[in-house]
């Protein structure tokens, strides 16, 4: 009898020390993203069945205030959307249409979707200012090689109640300096999309993802989003830029 | 409106069908850029009913005729098209392929053996072994799949084996001056046994088969056992009067048969160059095939599996290139996933579960045109309300033209704002109708008049008493329109159109149809698995050909191994009769395995997949692979210690006949259109080659080693010492 409760109590304990392993291999990849006042140039390329769409150059702003997110969405090219804006403070979603000048609110599920037409929905993009650590339960699965680079791979399951458009990921982060390399979404019980993490540079006291990959195995299309400018506590992101007046001033 | 406000008559018609064409929209399915538009054709007979899927030629020949008349081009694709064309192209290649493969074998054997009967000798009992094939075939399954009828093709190449065998044993004999019946004789003594274990192990590979699940593979082992089987029945059985027949009419044409028999060297120098070879180089043979073989075993793990259906049919279909524009042109692919139900109840619910699937684009189901019960109950009060507000309508009051134009440019402004979503939501079909009606370029800049302006310009051009007279006209109609739409009693089945009822309910009227579409061409990459996954989420009842070729290509793996592993077992203890010696028969199973690891290297490194047809080829080869090293067992065996340069030169011979025979056979399929067929070809082809060069080459050299400088006994238990022989 009390082999068995030694062993249940060394078996609970090594879960334990598991989850708390994969909780702190997490924590440690996310801080890159947990950064404030984020300014981003970047360009959204879209290749569908095999066809690049129009390049989006976009800039955007992100402050955390609390608990909330806030970001805005600029578009500078192509044309027909440039100047078309999209605001995003906790759950709430607004758009500003260049093209008319007027500004919409979105439904709150409209997170789940693409954003900008790509294989990204809001979510994914907002996924990373939040960290994975505090969204997802975590276990560490093992170790896997990955193009040379020894890697944790790490299941991650949403916490109950939560409303993650995923019913599973499962994580590959890097053992020598915990960057994320790939994240394989889970949806409806099928391996639906793929995120990759490339061109890794310094920002800050870490390194920063230039070149991120989104495949969307269902759909037959993947896309990129490539920074060309990032920084961190920029003098550049103001508390003006996430309002609707704001919104409604830009030209 | 503006034929009625520049005076001229509008027919009642003519306004019923512009509000129709309001209220409904186009009835015809269009590409992004609407240069194409998409029938659904329903054929009176199913994928099942294999002699009617000529009658699709009929339906392409029709739509064809119809396009050209209107300046138009068509194409028709779909499972049942690509079924179709499958079955002309096979059945063209086939027909070429058989022809070809019994010709090249006749000239050969005309060649090799320098006798003008050969085509009557071994042609007569092979047609007749292939008659009695068919014959069979036709009393046991009653039918031939494209699979069975491939393997009537290659039994002109297994059939002759026999045939071979018997005339290069006689040959040999009257060569070394015996008589007629003595050299026959004496041809069947030292040959039969070979033969007849031969033709058993093959046979018993192929009815091994019989065990599939897979009923095309199950038909094949009964076919091509039966074959096997006929063949030989026919070979042993014919040669020796038909011989006969050609000995009595050189006598009697005054020819000495045994002269002319002299004359033929079937020992021929390659071979005989190869016995001596082997005899001398016995060390380095096994060695570097040997270290061939493992080099190549190690590249085993890499071989694939095609589960492309599509990479299997012929290059070049348009049923299937259509596929692909499919889904470039409508999103949408050729095949669907169908779910059946019971309850029409759980219609809604389904296709609501199965429509936010990812991989799905559409699903339609009667839940369209019949709400349930909770749906129903659900829209009932905004329908009465609805009602109410038309019944309670005020008479037709006066056009207040500022603020129409008002409207209409908030839902000018509306549809430019959508039309920017659908842009950056790659959404093309929509993004371009919307360009279209706001008179936007991609760029979404104005080029050119919108429906919208035209309707400000006449709303503020005409007088408000034309405004009024043409309300007075319209309204009625579209009033009565709306009054129908708001319907409040309950949708049943008897009240749906036919084109409904039709499409989702089955004839009696009990179980009712979801149809899935796909968001991809289900036959590219890994689509068709996350597909069937995500569906197996929501229901367990899927079914259509989608989910059909990844069982039918999980059975043929399944099947394969299971049919692999009988074939060995029932081989085994085949030989084991024969020989009697289980080392032997253990030595006789290792250039077998050999081939086979030997194939799967080979299969890796030029990137050939396995498919479910050349899947056969692994018990095909587990039977005929395994007849070389048998013949050469059984003729060592009888030669003794010391000779193996002769046991080559004179099996070898006709082991070397066999395999060329037999690789004309299978490597007709080569020339074949269907991709399938051609990649069953070349896998046949290697692997008769491999089974030749490990069984004629590195089997001889392992005897020499085990028999003659390890001392092992390979004599059958009972037959005393092997040292006496």
């Amino acid at each position: 009898m009390k082999k068995i409760l030694i062993i249940t109590i060394l078996f609970s304990l090594y879960l334990a020390l598991s989850a708390q392993s994969a909780a702190d291999i997490v924590d440690r990849a996310d801080q890159i993203f947990l950064q404030n006042k984020l300014y981003q140039k970047s360009t959204m390329t879209i290749v569908r069945r095999g066809k690049k769409q129009a390049v989006q150059l976009l800039e955007s702003y992100f402050q955390k205030e609390g608990a909330r997110n806030k970001s805005l969405t600029l578009f500078l090219e192509p044309r027909r959307v440039k100047g078309t804006a999209y605001l995003s403070i906790g759950d709430d979603l607004w758009v500003r249409f260049a093209s008319t000048g007027r500004i919409r609110k979105m439904s709150s599920s409209a997170k789940k979707n693409s954003a900008g037409g790509s294989d990204f929905s809001y979510s994914d993009m907002g996924e990373g200012n939040d960290g994975y650590a505090a969204k997802y339960m975590l276990s560490l699965e093992g170790e896997e090689k990955l193009d040379g680079l020894n890697c944790y791979r790490i299941l991650m399951k949403p916490r109950p109640g939560s409303s993650d458009i995923y019913e599973k990921a499962v994580a590959f982060i890097s053992k020598s300096d915990y960057s994320y390399r790939k994240i394989e979404l889970y949806e409806d019980g099928a391996h639906i999309k793929t995120m990759t993490f490339d061109d890794y540079r310094p920002l800050g006291d870490g390194l920063y993802p230039y070149l991120m990959k989104m495949e969307s195995h269902a759909r037959n299309s993947y896309s990129l989003i490539e920074t060309l400018e990032m920084e961190v506590d920029s003098s550049r992101v103001q508390d003006r830029f996430f309002s609707k007046s704001y919104l409604e001033a830009i030209r | 409106m503006e034929e009625h406000l520049s005076g001229e008559a509008v027919e009642t018609q003519t306004l019923e069908d512009a509000l129709d064409l309001y209220f409904f929209g186009d009835s015809y399915i269009l590409s992004n850029d609407s240069r194409m538009g998409l029938l659904f054709l329903r054929p009176n007979f199913t994928m099942n009913e294999f002699f009617r899927l000529v009658e699709i030629e009929k339906i392409e020949e029709r739509a064809a005729e119809i396009a050209r008349v209107n300046g138009l081009s068509a194409g028709l694709t779909g499972m049942m098209v690509v079924g179709k064309d499958e079955m002309v192209t096979s059945e063209q290649g086939l027909g070429l392929s058989m022809m070809v493969a019994f010709i090249l074998i006749i000239l050969l054997l005309i060649l090799v053996f320098r006798m003008k009967a050969v085509p009557l000798i071994v042609g007569l009992p092979l047609l007749l072994g292939i008659f009695w094939a068919m014959g069979l075939t036709g009393i046991v399954i009653h039918r031939l799949n494209i699979v069975t009828a491939m393997y009537m093709v290659a039994l002109v190449g297994l059939g002759v084996d026999f045939g071979i065998h018997i005339l290069a044993a006689y040959i040999q004999f009257r060569d070394e001056g015996m008589d007629f019946q003595p050299a026959l004789v004496e041809a069947y003594r030292i040959s039969g046994s070979g033969i007849i274990t031969g033709a058993l192990t093959t046979a018993a590979a192929f009815f091994a088969l019989s065990f599939s699940k897979t009923e095309m593979i199950s038909e094949l082992g009964i076919v091509a056992g039966m074959g096997i089987i006929c063949e030989m029945t026919a070979m042993l059985m014919m040669i020796p009067p038909l011989l006969s027949y050609r000995h009595e009419r050189l006598i009697r044409k005054g020819k000495d048969d045994m002269n002319h028999a002299r004359k033929i060297h079937i020992s021929s120098t390659l071979t005989g160059g190869l016995g001596n070879f082997v005899k001398e180089q016995y060390r380095w043979i096994i060695i570097i095939l040997l270290a061939i073989g493992i080099l190549l075993i190690t590249q085993t793990g890499k071989v694939q599996i095609e589960d492309n259906l599509m990479n299997m049919e012929a290059k070049g279909l348009e049923s299937i290139e259509l596929q692909d524009t499919l889904v470039e042109e409508f999103g949408m692919a050729a095949d669907s996933l169908f779910v059946i139900l019971d309850n029409p109840g759980e219609v809604s619910d389904l296709v609501d579960q199965l429509d936010d699937l990812d991989s799905v684009k559409s699903v339609d189901g009667i839940s369209w045109f019949l709400p349930n019960r909770s749906e129903y109950q659900e829209r009932l009060p905004l329908i009465e309300n609805f009602q109410d507000q038309l019944n309670n309508l005020p008479p037709s009051e006066e056009v207040d033209a500022d603020f129409l134009i008002e409207e209409i440019f908030r839902l000018e402004m509306n549809l430019i704002e959508l039309g920017d979503m659908a842009y950056l939501s790659q959404l093309n079909r929509l993004s371009f109708e919307l360009n279209e009606l706001t008179g936007l370029d991609k760029d979404g800049i104005k080029t050119g008049e919108s429906i919208f302006d035209r309707l400000t310009d006449t709303l503020s051009s005409y007088p408000a008493e034309e405004l009024n007279s043409f309300q007075n006209l319209l309204r009625p109609l579209m009033l009565e329109r709306l009054m129908d739409m708001a319907n409040t009693e309950p949708i049943s089945e008897d009240m749906l159109p036919e084109l409904a009822t039709e499409s989702y309910i089955s004839r009696d009227g009990s179980s009712y149809l979801i149809s899935i579409n796909p968001r991809q061409n289900p036959w590219i990459g890994d689509f068709r698995k996350i597909l069937n996954s995500q569906v197996a989420t929501v229901t367990d009842r899927g079914t259509g050909m989608i989910l059909a070729a990844d069982q039918m290509n999980d059975m043929a793996r399944t099947d394969g191994l299971f049919s692999s592993i009988l074939a060995v077992i029932v081989v085994f203890f085949l030989l084991l009769w024969d020989f009697r010696n289980l080392k032997l028969v253990l030595l006789t199973f290792v250039p077998l395995l050999l081939s086979l690891t030997s194939l799967f290297g080979i299969m890796a490194l030029f990137d050939i997949k396995f498919d479910f047809v050349n899947i056969i080829t692994i018990p095909l080869l587990i039977g005929i692979g395994i007849d070389d090293a048998v013949h050469i067992n059984h003729r060592y065996l009888k030669e003794g210690k010391g000779k193996i340069d002769r046991v080559i030169s004179a099996t070898g011979t006709a082991v070397l006949l066999t395999t060329i025979t037999t690789m004309i056979g299978f490597g007709s399929f080569i020339p074949s259109i269907m991709r399938a067929m051609r990649s069953t070809g070349i896998v046949l082809v290697i692997a008769m080659f491999l089974a030749f060069i490990y069984s004629v080459v590195l089997h001889p050299a392992t005897l020499i080693i085990v028999r003659e400088k390890l001392g092992w006994s390979i004599e059958s238990w009972g037959t005393g010492s092997d040292e006496k022989k």
